[in-house]
């Protein structure tokens, strides 16, 4: 393994062309995943074609490093503006914002470099060790019904965190597993709420609707209060916590990998289960004295180190077996058509020097997200000098342009903006306004693998709770929304 | 007695909450009759999951309320009820709801001008206005801002990455728009 990893960074550094890329796609995953709209998705994109005049083992790499800097870009802005870049970066919100509004800004976008760095290294180097096994285990043991199980458990966790209450939480992903249902059923296709509208058949797309709710609520809420803006002083700068900050955090930290790792390396899942889930987990193992949603640093750090992780993962189902993680992998598997090439375990044999290269890129990408945070703080950080009032109208017009260039339709940009009045009014009345987005995410794949399963288990649910790993998932999300109730009614007799 | 317990100020917001959750989760149960008879691949229908998603709301409606009664009960206070802590009630920065109007029609405004304008031309002027309108009077920081960000918007979007915008449909706007795309790139 040390020997083919220095394969693969020799291949990297010696040729200019690599290394070139090697950057830009360092500093255009960080900025699209730093600015609202337009997240490493459209980045990924825009740039597809172009990679036809690329060798292989460039594109590969270049979407590898994207996808590295952009899972971490959008974590400043989240810290920041409450207005996470992409939706896995929306745990982070949930504390890093608090933390930003006690003056502890700098402390917030420390933590998040340092885990955002440690979680994605972990996970290359357990990628280059362990790829073949834990690709061909994963893949084998998970079909629909561990899928299904997997987003069950993960709903049933998420519903219990953002919201002031767990009746809200439950209330809030119902709402986007509902928006979900809008559009066609994923087995057969057949058209459910368009009001006969051909724009809705094909669904309500989660990138307008994030920016609606994150953003553009962000926006009414600060304009449309008494007093807008960041009170107080505010400390900005990118100051580190404490090894003993760390260490008291560590198992956070230690937990966060294990789950961002798991999540990344289930087709379809990704970065943004596992922030979510890792942020919920946090919460369900915290101190009695840690305040999840008023600050807590432990929050950013479970969040941004899982959505991290799961990027090496995400890599292990791609390259060999020929299943993407996530829309970006999908778009690699984009580019290896586009060079005649098919992931899959031929590539360790055929392509090891595209490989090994691919994950040395991986590797230092995450290294540089410390120089990335440096860099970003020194530029977008200062954007919170700017009064809010001047700031305001430039990100709902960037958010306008990232709903409208999704799929050049209008009706995206009434999406977002309806999204944003609704969001509005329910920050305000408790619901969690992430909730919704991961129902949203989810609420397809949970459809899809609940038919496929199914299907194929002759629709007995006992067939599906007797498999071991989804009946376990399964009970795991039933205790977890009984304790929950419990634990309501425990506060409320109090 | 329930409508009396509904009129106390201290269950009004709850009760309208669960009512407007009950409303939605009945208008997309009568949708679902529209593809209910239509089955398949998969034998349950296309409605089965949307409903299961529906019950799953009006649930956790009802429960929510029904807590929320249950706790009035326990108090026996007139006091307003709510969800929050008493140190939770000010996290959410107090509306100003006049200003609160503007902030929501000048966007709404802006988005219907969009198509039929273009956005190079609703774009500026949606900019300034809302800048003037959110506080800001000093017209030399208004106009240098809207240049700035407008500006900086097309270069990434129009010149660099070739988004298609809108360009309007009414005459005249749609002439300009198209010139100065063409101008621009």
């Amino acid at each position: 393994m040390l020997n083919d990893f220095l394969l693969g960074t020799s291949i990297l550094f010696s040729d200019p062309v690599g290394i070139g890329l090697f950057v830009a796609g360092l500093l255009g995953g960080m900025l699209f995943g730093a600015i609202p709209g337009i997240n490493m998705l459209t980045l990924g994109a825009v740039i597809l074609p172009f990679t036809a005049a690329m060798s292989p083992t460039h594109a590969i790499m270049l979407y590898s490093v994207i996808y590295c800097a952009g899972v971490f870009g959008g974590a400043i802005t989240a810290i920041l503006f409450n207005i996470p870049g992409s939706p896995e970066n929306a745990p982070t919100a949930f504390d890093g914002y608090p933390m930003t509004l006690k003056g502890q800004a700098g402390k917030a976008v420390g933590a998040a470099v340092i885990c955002s760095a440690f979680g994605g290294l972990i996970s290359c180097i357990v990628m280059m060790a362990a790829t073949p096994l834990i690709a061909m285990w994963a893949v084998k043991s998970f079909g629909p019904p561990e899928i299904f199980g997997l987003i069950c458990f993960g709903l049933a966790v998420s519903a219990s965190v953002g919201a002031k209450t767990l009746w809200k939480g439950i209330l809030s992903v119902g709402l986007g597993l509902l928006i979900a249902t809008i559009g066609s059923d994923p087995s057969d296709g057949i058209a459910r709420f368009n009001f006969d509208s051909y724009y809705l058949l094909a669904g309500i797309h989660f990138i307008p609707m994030v920016l609606g709710l994150f953003a553009v609520s962000e926006v009414f809420a600060q304009t449309a209060s008494r007093v807008s803006g960041i009170q107080g002083k505010v400390k900005i700068g990118l100051e580190f916590p404490s090894w003993m900050e760390f260490w008291v955090n560590r198992f956070v930290v230690i937990r966060s990998v294990f789950i961002g790792f798991f999540a990344g390396i289930l087709p379809g899942i990704g970065a943004v289960l596992a922030a979510f889930l890792s942020y919920s987990e946090a919460v369900r193992w915290g101190r009695k004295d840690q305040k999840f949603g008023k600050g807590e640093l432990a929050g950013v750090i479970a969040s941004e180190t899982a959505n991290n992780s799961a990027t090496g993962a995400a890599m292990i189902p791609l390259l060999a077996l020929g299943l993407p993680g996530g829309a970006l992998t999908a778009m690699m598997m984009g580019v290896f058509q586009l060079h005649g090439m098919e992931p899959g375990p031929l590539i360790f044999i055929q392509s090891k020097d595209l490989v090994w290269t691919v994950f040395a890129a991986m590797f230092f990408a995450n290294i540089s997200i410390l120089f990335l945070g440096y860099i970003q703080t020194k530029t977008v950080v200062h954007l919170l000098r700017v009064p809010f009032h001047l700031l305001a109208p430039g990100i709902l017009l960037i958010a306008t342009v990232g709903a409208y260039g999704l799929r050049n339709l209008v009706v995206d940009v009434w999406v977002m903006f309806i999204a944003g009045i609704v969001g509005f009014f329910l920050r305000r009345s408790g619901y969690s306004i992430a909730g919704i987005v991961l129902g949203l995410v989810l609420g397809e794949l949970g459809e899809s693998s609940f038919s496929r399963s199914m299907q194929l288990l002759d629709y007995s649910f006992v067939e599906l709770l007797s498999r071991p790993i989804a009946g376990a998932l399964i009970g795991l999300a039933c205790l977890t929304m009984a304790y929950n109730v419990y634990n309501e009614l425990r506060k409320r007799s109090a | 007695m329930l409508t009396s317990q509904l009129s106390q100020p201290s269950l009004l917001k709850p009760g309208l909450e669960m009512m407007g959750w009950l409303a939605l989760a009945l208008f997309f149960y009568i949708l679902t009759f529209n593809f209910a008879d239509e089955v398949g691949s998969f034998a349950w229908g296309a409605a089965s999951w949307p409903r299961g998603v529906i019950l799953t709301i009006v649930i956790g409606a009802v429960f929510q309320f029904y807590l929320q009664l249950r706790q009035a009960h326990r108090l026996k206070s007139f006091a307003p009820l709510s969800d929050e802590t008493p140190e939770d009630s000010s996290s959410e920065p107090p509306i100003d709801y006049r200003r609160a109007i503007g902030v929501f029609l000048i966007p709404l405004v802006y988005l219907l001008a969009l198509p039929r304008i273009g956005f190079y031309i609703a774009t500026p002027v949606f900019l300034a206005g809302f800048i003037y309108y959110l506080g800001e009077r000093r017209w030399g920081l208004i106009l240098g801002v809207t240049l700035f960000i407008y500006g900086l918007v097309n270069l990434v979007f129009t010149k660099l990455f070739y988004v298609a915008l809108p360009t309007g449909i009414w005459p005249g706007f749609y002439d300009f728009s198209n010139w100065f795309v063409t101008a621009i790139r």
